[in-house]
């Protein structure tokens, strides 16, 4: 707010330092205003206070009232739905494709080699039975008598 | 015996005598109405406001009294109560009508109950520039010379805040009435 020529007639030098503003009596009230004040809010109390008496005792008549309907209506609810029997969710068992979408999203890995040996680790696949080339190699010989060149050959 | 000056505790006391309490209610609005109608007006400006203000304020007095514990005085309680009411005042009054630096002028112009001159309309437009705590702080401060101490207790915060607090409202004040 800038001041202009005008406005500074207004603004004396003394105008600008605030301890000038200190005893100015710029702010006044209406006459008897406290007075009349404290009679007010003692109406405005009492009337409130009034208000409020007049609703407890229309609650506190209401209430019991209500209190007969209110209970059957919870009873109702509580046979209706509360008190049904468990249905027992036999649906519980996880497929193999479950399982490794869990172990994918909850081991952040997309190697399913990893996420197969977790499995193994985890129990939710059985661990496969290794069978190595030699041991192939030797049942072919000694149960079907084909000789180690012919094996050989072939592979 | 002059039921104005009773202490608090005993007013506090009175007013839990459920035969005596709209009596002691009474008491401490007659006690204390002018005070916290001050501290509101220097806030809100204007006397209707005031006015609305300090009944809310009376009102939110009467319902908390019931649960007042004593933590702190009677006055720093109640001066709480006012203060909140007066700035949720200014708020809602914001929200729901712009007020420019001319509009907040025309009002203290057309209020019956200000009469001061174009000089301290300005220095009131300064203060109101103020942040909310700034403002608060200063009102305390310069209008009613309570000491840092005193307005810790009501505010809050620590005597070097509040030191600094006013040297910068103070600043901004001087800047505003004199900003060559």
């Amino acid at each position: 707010m800038l001041l202009t020529n005008q406005k500074d007639r207004t603004m004396t030098k003394k105008d600008k330092n605030i301890e000038h503003y200190k005893n100015q009596d710029a702010f006044n009230v209406p006459e008897n205003y406290f007075e009349e004040f404290a009679h007010d809010m003692q109406i405005r109390i009492s009337n409130s206070v009034n208000k409020e008496k007049w609703y407890h005792k229309l609650a506190h008549g209401i209430r019991p009232k209500l209190s007969i309907p209110a209970s059957f209506a919870l009873a109702l609810a509580y046979f209706a739905f509360i008190s049904q029997p468990i249905k027992e969710n036999k649906d519980l068992v996880l497929s193999n494709n479950e399982i490794q979408v869990y172990l994918l999203n909850e081991f952040e890995s997309n190697n399913d080699d990893e996420i197969y040996e977790l499995a193994i680790e985890e129990g939710f696949v059985e661990e496969p039975i290794l069978i190595k080339d030699e041991d192939i190699i030797q049942y072919l010989i000694e149960e079907d008598e084909i000789d180690i060149q012919t094996i050989n050959d072939y592979i | 015996m002059d039921l104005l000056f009773m202490e608090d505790q005993e007013l506090i006391d009175l007013y839990f005598n459920e035969d005596r309490k709209h009596y002691a209610f009474n008491m401490i609005v007659r006690k204390y109405s002018e005070r916290l109608y001050w501290q509101i007006r220097r806030v809100v400006f204007i006397h209707e406001d005031s006015n609305d203000v300090l009944q809310n304020t009376f009102i939110k007095i009467w319902k908390g009294l019931e649960n007042f514990r004593g933590e702190s005085n009677l006055y720093t309680w109640m001066y709480r109560i006012a203060i909140n009411e007066a700035l949720s005042f200014i708020k809602k009054k914001k929200h729901h009508v712009s007020i420019d630096d001319d509009a907040f002028l025309n009002q203290l112009k057309e209020d019956p109950y200000f009469n001061g001159d174009e000089a301290y309309e300005k220095f009131l437009l300064a203060i109101r520039k103020l942040p909310e705590k700034q403002q608060l702080v200063f009102r305390l401060k310069y209008f009613d010379e309570l000491k840092y101490k005193e307005i810790a207790e009501l505010l809050g915060g620590s005597e070097g805040s509040l030191k600094a607090s006013y040297f910068h409202a103070v600043q901004k004040i001087e800047k505003e009435l004199n900003p060559d």
